[in-house]
């Protein structure tokens, strides 16, 4: 005999007859299962919960998951501030290259015109019958 | 506090559904204090959740799963001996008196009934919901599977194999009952 069988009980239907006798428990069965009264006072003991500051404050904390679009709002402001101020320090970075490209520029210049007029002052002491650095 | 309003509706669905949250919880945990806990549980959550609920429809099925699930947790919590929370079923929720049929037939003897409740809490848990679901809400196994997030074909399974397990343990202890 199986685990299930033993479980069971035995079976005592003919193969025939257990849709009919099942139909007939299961009318049985659906009148022993109505439903029963609650306690006496039960809604009263709801009411009184309900209305017990506890249960207002877990109310008001349930409620917080309505409150999730606020903290996405905060969540999104500090994002906001966050690129900002990266914003703020890239534009910072950049004009301090620009600044530094123009110094760099303005220098190279400024050397161009040391070698044009050290290369005239060159070729005149050259027509003079001096060498610069003799 | 509660408003007014709110208190009042709130007192209409709790009368409304009192009877079908406590006998839910009553049948699948098998025990009158433990039920009594769950439906208040089930309504307090109710009250925490009812401004998302829609209609009456929805207020019932959202309180049938709840109830179900409440009374589950408790059941598993407690890890009741089903053959003492069946005699406590027994003593508190029928007493010595008949069943009253009237609208159904003919009325069934007290003790019929509480053997046949103690013979449900006999039940594989699984099984147990889906019976009293069937049985005492009228539910079908379509609705059933829906509440439980179940498979349909789970739910047929379970309804299948327990009635005829409820039936087979009748058969040998209700003789004179069950045909």
């Amino acid at each position: 005999m199986s685990e299930q069988e033993r479980m069971d009980g035995p079976e005592l239907v003919p193969n025939l007859e257990p849709d009919v006798k099942l139909v007939e428990f299961e009318l049985q069965l659906a009148r022993a299962m109505r439903r029963v009264d609650a306690p006496e006072g039960f809604a009263a003991r709801v009411m009184n919960t309900a209305a017990s500051p506890a249960e207002v404050k877990q109310k008001v904390l349930v409620l917080r998951p309505r409150s999730g679009l606020w903290r996405l709002q905060a969540w999104m402001g500090g994002a906001l501030a966050a690129v900002l101020a990266l914003g703020m320090y890239g534009a910072e970075v950049l004009h301090q290259r620009r600044e530094q490209a123009k110094a760099d520029q303005q220098f190279a210049v400024a050397m161009q015109v040391t070698d044009h007029a050290l290369a005239q002052t060159r070729e005149q002491l050259q027509r003079a019958g001096l060498k610069l650095g003799e | 506090m509660l408003m007014a309003m709110e208190a009042v509706e709130f007192r209409r669905l709790v009368e409304t559904h009192q009877r079908m949250v406590f006998s839910l919880a009553l049948r699948v945990t098998g025990e009158h204090g433990t039920a009594e806990e769950v439906a208040q549980d089930a309504f307090l959550e109710l009250y925490r959740a009812v401004e998302r609920l829609e209609s009456e429809d929805h207020v019932r099925f959202w309180l049938r799963r709840v109830t179900v699930h409440r009374a589950t947790d408790a059941l598993r919590r407690r890890a009741v001996r089903p053959e003492a929370a069946a005699e406590e079923f027994l003593e508190e929720a029928h007493g010595p008196e008949v069943v009253d049929g009237a609208g159904i037939g003919s009325g069934m003897n007290a003790a019929v009934v509480a053997r046949l409740e103690e013979l449900l809490q006999a039940l594989p848990e699984a099984m147990r919901v889906a019976v009293v679901l069937r049985y005492q809400e009228e539910m079908s196994p379509d609705e059933i599977a829906k509440l439980l997030g179940q498979p349909v074909a789970t739910v047929k399974s379970h309804l299948q194999r327990g009635l005829q397990l409820l039936r087979r343990k009748a058969a040998v202890t209700m003789k004179e009952y069950v045909r």
